[in-house]
């Protein structure tokens, strides 16, 4: 699937009048990472081709509305793909477009724009980034009147592998689809908690590797309906139990394939870049969580207690620290970044990992000695700020307005993502929760 | 063994009814609902061999369940509905594995339906293995022969070298001759 250039204009005419495609959804994602698209017919479809189909610019805003101006999609011919699944007025295409200006300049609030600056920095210096995520969900019923509940349907726990689970028949649903559809699916069990499952990709090129999340998270969506149940990829839907991450293998390759993470000399194999690239990781780790933990609810999952990550720094053992140094991994060495989740911009997420971890290479940032694990199961304090990750949204943007890397990485998508994000942060605070008032109220 | 049946419907007196009637006739009702997403989520866990579904359910009705199970072709499907609620169906009308009854049900009717339904659907999801195994054999052929002659091509081997490499290829690395193809294919273009 997603690699190698694959169509040219001709070819995809060829295939939507061969297999009788009627409808073609031009994808694009906002700001916030929803998924948008512009629904076309395989009339329109030349039209679309040759980059002329318009939409309205502030639909990629996500709740911000600024200037409402008429913007082209530009489909990528590579990421066009026949949807698997049959409805009965027609099969469906897709392709995923970037945004531009009518001028013909790309629009530079676009988060696909946004990523492919960074990747074109790292090019520069001789480097292709890759990512593999590492996806965990929860599956919960729908009730009656169509809503998502919290209630699974299973109480199975880790790697569970009951004759008769719908949570297993769902999951090997959706990895079936997925492969039909070209991904290189790695692993898929189920997790620790009840109705969690996780399925984890084979990394692929940073840019092909968000597309992919955005494509992942709406296949995954679409089966679980079909089997009555709601997929969600909220960070923390149920107090108690695990939260759901979405844990990115880091890779770097140069212009001959060869990983430049890799180094044999090395106690761990690891090279100068990876060092740095940790380094790099750890010094903007606070702003960069603001991007790849973007909701309210990122921060309940990023607590101790759960695997999740709460210190910044970064070890070889497989506990909870922010990064994580895979041992015995042959010439494939990798850096993990535990904390993001899949609330996030992909987009924006890559990017900003990305640009930290160039930074760190550029200006030769070398990582804090690794942690051990007493550190690592240290009983955290509230008052200790400095060595740990923001603990809400608003620290985390906060902390995101102090650092001009990443700043620059998300360039003019920072304003409008400090906008929608403070909008949401001052709509939560604003809100009295159920828990203050069983707390409160007889006390006071 | 009689067929294993799911019967879904809003109102629980017709499903205690159908039920009982099913039973009482030889098949075996394994599932009961009122909710429409709740039948999607039992006939993924117990694969029956038909579901029986009133037009009317709480969450989803019985065309929208209807598309569902014929798009992932999951199990045959009786429809029971009003004369009022056919212009609904029109799309799905012609589906092998679809069947419409308008009230008043007649029992007979009914019970050939179910018999018939039964038949076809296991006899369609037979056929359909059987031609998806050839069409992938045919394809794993047209592959094989193209790598082989990008072999005889490139290094001037006889049609016989060329697919004893292959096969050897295939045993000393464990894979399949398809993949070997594939490979030799990516390789050569």
């Amino acid at each position: 699937m997603l690699g190698d250039s694959r169509y040219t204009k001709e070819d995809i005419i060829k295939i939507t009048r061969e297999e009788d495609i009627k409808f073609i959804r031009l994808q694009f994602v906002d700001i916030l990472g929803t998924l948008k698209n512009v629904a076309i017919t395989d009339e329109q479809l030349e039209k679309a081709l040759n980059n002329q189909i318009l939409i309205d610019g502030s639909s990629i805003e996500g709740f911000v509305r600024m200037e409402e101006s008429d913007m082209y999609l530009k489909p990528d011919l590579d990421t066009f793909e026949i949807f698997p699944w049959r409805p009965h007025q027609g099969k469906v295409g897709r392709m995923i477009c970037d945004i531009y200006n009518l001028d013909g300049t790309p629009f530079q609030g676009d988060p696909r724009y946004v990523l492919k600056k960074v990747i074109k920095e790292a090019a520069d210096m001789g480097y292709d980034f890759n990512v593999g995520p590492e996806f965990e969900f929860f599956l919960f019923q729908i009730d009656e009147n169509g809503y998502p509940t919290t209630t699974t349907h299973d109480n199975a726990g880790y790697f569970d592998l009951g004759p008769i689970d719908l949570g297993e028949n769902v999951r090997r649903d959706i990895v079936l689809t997925l492969e039909e559809m070209g991904f290189d699916i790695q692993t898929s069990h189920h997790e620790v908690a009840p109705g969690q499952h996780e399925i984890d990709f084979k990394y692929s090129d940073a840019l092909r590797s968000a597309d992919n999340i955005v494509t992942f998270k709406l296949v995954v969506k679409v089966i679980a309906r079909k089997h009555g149940l709601h997929a969600t990829f909220m960070p923390k839907p149920i107090f108690g139990i695990s939260g759901s991450g979405m844990h990115c293998n880091l890779l770097m390759y140069d212009e001959d394939g060869r990983n430049i993470f890799y180094d044999e000399k090395d106690e761990l194999n690891l090279s100068k870049e990876a060092y740095y690239f940790i380094g790099g990781l750890l010094k903007h780790a606070k702003a960069l969580t603001a991007v790849t933990n973007p909701t309210v609810n990122s921060y309940k999952r990023l607590v101790s207690g759960f695997e999740a990550p709460v210190r910044i720094g970064w070890s070889t053992i497989n506990a909870s620290p922010l990064i994580r140094v895979p041992r015995g991994r042959n010439k494939n060495s990798l850096i993990e970044l535990r904390s993001p989740d899949p609330s996030c911009n992909p987009y924006l997420a890559v990017a900003a990992m990305l640009k930290a971890g160039l930074d760190g290479i550029k200006n030769k940032i070398e990582p804090p000695k690794m942690m051990e694990q007493k550190e690592l199961s240290k009983v955290l304090d509230t008052l200790d700020v400095e060595s740990t990750i923001p603990s809400t949204l608003k620290e985390a943007l906060i902390d995101l307005s102090k650092d001009e890397i990443i700043k620059d990485a998300l360039g003019d998508v920072y304003e409008r993502y400090m906008k929608a994000k403070s909008l949401e942060w001052d709509e939560y605070i604003s809100v009295v929760h159920s828990w203050e008032v069983e707390k409160y109220i007889s006390r006071y | 063994m009689g067929a294993r049946i799911i019967v879904g419907s809003s109102n629980k007196k017709i499903l205690k009814q159908l039920s009982h009637f099913l039973n009482e006739n030889g098949y075996n009702v394994v599932g009961e609902t009122t909710d429409g997403y709740d039948i999607l989520r039992r006939i993924h866990t117990v694969y029956p061999d038909l579901c029986i579904m009133d037009f009317n359910m709480k969450g989803l009705n019985g065309h929208d369940v209807s598309e569902v199970l014929i798009a992932d072709n999951v199990c045959p499907i009786i429809t029971i509905i009003g004369s009022s609620e056919l212009h609904y169906f029109t799309n799905l009308k012609h589906e092998p594995i679809f069947s419409l009854l308008i009230k008043p049900i007649n029992k007979d009717s009914l019970i050939n339906t179910i018999d018939l339904l039964v038949k076809t659907s296991r006899s369609i999801t037979q056929l359909r293995k059987e031609v998806s195994t050839l069409k992938k054999k045919q394809e794993d052929k047209q592959l094989i022969n193209q790598a082989k002659q990008l072999l005889i091509e490139a290094n001037g081997l006889t049609e016989e070298e060329a697919h004893r490499k292959i096969q050897k290829l295939s045993m000393n690395k464990g894979i399949s001759k398809r993949i070997v193809a594939i490979e030799i294919i990516n390789k050569y273009k």
